[in-house]
């Protein structure tokens, strides 16, 4: 088992807390249950835990609270985290489901991607492909209106393409999907994206 | 460096408006996770134990039941008066 794997590691005593691994804090403060090493954690992930809960509930309160609810999660479920993925990438995997969770739970929303992945018959291969410059390189405010306007699964995986930098195999394994539905997702979102900022701000401004 | 991308710069700018308060909460949640947690170390064991002799008498009794201890010395309190 990598739980007990992790408590074998050998206490690092003479290092700096800041300079410990994900994993060395998960294990020091799964063996002495002393808060300081779990504190060193928010403290790295808590900004951008908080960042993309901004971004996909879009109002700062609920953000507050899914951060708080978020790390809590993470706090309880410690013993359950598996090497199989980085630390990260598994509170970010929670942070992302949370905010869809609360949408649909909040909204009664049940358009959650922009289209069932499941309904489309197109090939990924006949759709258009967006150059990802177009969103890379959009103006910031601009995005963020084009955000207000997307579904929130597809801010998700436009988040994590473009922010965390995921495979597509690691964002099906978050959002649970195969890989050719992420990939057509990720297209579609794309897509979405720039019928959006076309409408906001006319074509000629991308 | 490498450049920021639009969706980074974003995320920055959200970033910085992550109130303090948050990490005083999350600190107390784990201060009182921890604590619990070793009461429950410390005494859960303890409790089980009581809770055993409660039941079959004490800990290391027979498994047939406390009669089982009525053919050795009979204790003071359960000679009839």
């Amino acid at each position: 088992m990598s739980f007990l794997k992790l408590l074998e590691v050998p206490a690092t005593a003479s290092k700096k807390l800041s300079d410990f691994t994900d994993l060395e804090l998960i294990t020091h403060y799964v063996r002495e249950q002393d808060s300081t090493y779990f504190t060193v954690l928010y403290r790295r992930y808590a900004a951008k835990v908080f960042a993309k809960c901004i971004s996909m509930l879009a109002d700062e309160g609920l953000a507050r609270d899914a951060t708080q609810d978020i790390f809590i999660k993470v706090l309880l479920n410690l013993s359950k985290f598996t090497e199989l993925s980085s630390f990260s990438t598994w509170v970010y995997s929670i942070t992302y489901n949370y905010c869809i969770d609360l949408i649909r739970k909040k909204k009664k929303m049940p358009l959650i991607f922009s289209e069932d992945v499941g309904k489309v018959s197109q090939g990924v291969e006949e759709m258009d492909e967006l150059p990802d410059s177009v969103l890379l390189e959009m103006e910031q405010t601009r995005l963020e209106k084009v955000f207000e306007h997307l579904p929130p699964g597809d801010k998700a995986i436009l988040m994590m393409k473009y922010i965390d930098d995921l495979s597509i195999k690691e964002i099906g394994t978050v959002l649970n999907k195969t890989e050719s539905a992420i990939k057509m997702q990720i297209l579609r979102a794309k897509q979405k994206s720039q019928s959006i900022y076309d409408e906001l701000f006319g074509k000629e401004a991308a | 460096m490498e450049k920021e991308n639009s969706f980074q710069r974003m995320m920055n700018v959200h970033a910085q408006g992550l109130p303090e308060e948050i990490e005083r909460n999350i600190v107390h949640h784990v201060d009182t996770f921890s604590t619990f947690g070793r009461v429950m170390e410390l005494f859960g064991p303890n409790a089980l134990d009581v809770a055993s002799s409660y039941i079959c008498g004490h800990i290391g009794c027979d498994p047939k039941g406390p009669k089982g201890n009525l053919d050795g010395e009979v204790p003071f309190w359960r000679v009839k008066p």
